[in-house]
């Protein structure tokens, strides 16, 4: 079954939109976060800030490595979450890999390839604004 | 279960329980869990879809920056610390999950 989600449209200041495929999540550490998170097909693994990190209560404890995005180098903590997408009868759980940006960044829960991307065939719309996930049913 | 308790169970976010007296235990308990666990999934969709319908749909440019909760079809908590709308909405709505995201202000960002 496949399962579709919108792309979300915010209409910035100087009256741009910023259009984002985003998706209903749930993420469970101690604590449960329901959030919307941000499918980035151009990113290696998932991340999040570290608040979210901690409001979660995920083990942070991990060794110190640099990740590199479009703002430059920072430092960050690999862990994993569980996380669960839904929508009507169909619900899927996985345990995903994710980088915890450390330090003083924020921004959005980020849906990267590892460990999530290959759970699904996934088909970004741009012209709908519409992302379709299907089950890969071999993973 | 009459309308009022299931609107009250929904109104709680807490799904409603069956129950079976006029069958055989073993079959009425495994008929119990299933069901239940059905509701289960049900009202985590109904309560998941809400809320994301509720921001899909809302105009939240004025929240740029910001990290929005949403409950109950409204923008309960904001502001810029996650910790704190997180907490806020909690407090208001101890009973109920908020759907607690940040409104994308930039370019995301690519790890």
């Amino acid at each position: 079954m496949t399962i579709s989600f919108r792309y979300k449209s915010v209409e910035r200041p100087d009256k741009t939109l910023v259009k984002t495929p985003s998706i209903p999540i749930l993420l469970k550490g101690k604590e449960v976060f329901e959030t919307i998170g941000l499918m980035d097909s151009g990113a290696d693994i998932s991340a999040m800030s570290k608040d979210v990190a901690e409001l979660l209560g995920l083990d942070l404890r991990g060794k110190k490595e640099p990740a590199f995005g479009i703002g430059g180098k920072v430092d960050s903590v690999e862990t994993k979450v569980r996380i669960t997408i839904e929508k009507g009868h169909e619900q899927y759980t996985f345990l995903i890999p994710v980088k915890v940006i450390l330090g003083q960044y924020d921004f959005p829960v980020l849906l990267g390839r590892a460990g999530f991307f290959e759970k699904f065939i996934i088909c970004f719309d741009e012209e709908k604004e519409k992302i379709s996930l299907k089950r890969n049913t071999n993973k | 279960m009459n309308k009022k308790e299931f609107d009250s169970s929904l109104q709680s976010s807490q799904t409603p329980k069956l129950t079976f007296s006029n069958s055989s235990p073993i079959l009425a308990e495994i008929s119990r869990i299933l069901i239940n666990k059905f509701i289960n999934l049900h009202y985590l969709a109904i309560i998941m879809n809400n809320n994301y319908n509720f921001y899909m749909e809302t105009d939240v440019s004025a929240y740029i920056g910001k990290w929005i909760a949403i409950c109950d079809n409204k923008i309960v908590s904001s502001g810029k610390d996650v910790k704190k709308v997180f907490k806020e909405a909690k407090e208001k709505y101890p009973k109920k999950r908020s759907l607690v995201t940040r409104v994308p202000d930039k370019e995301t960002m690519i790890f």
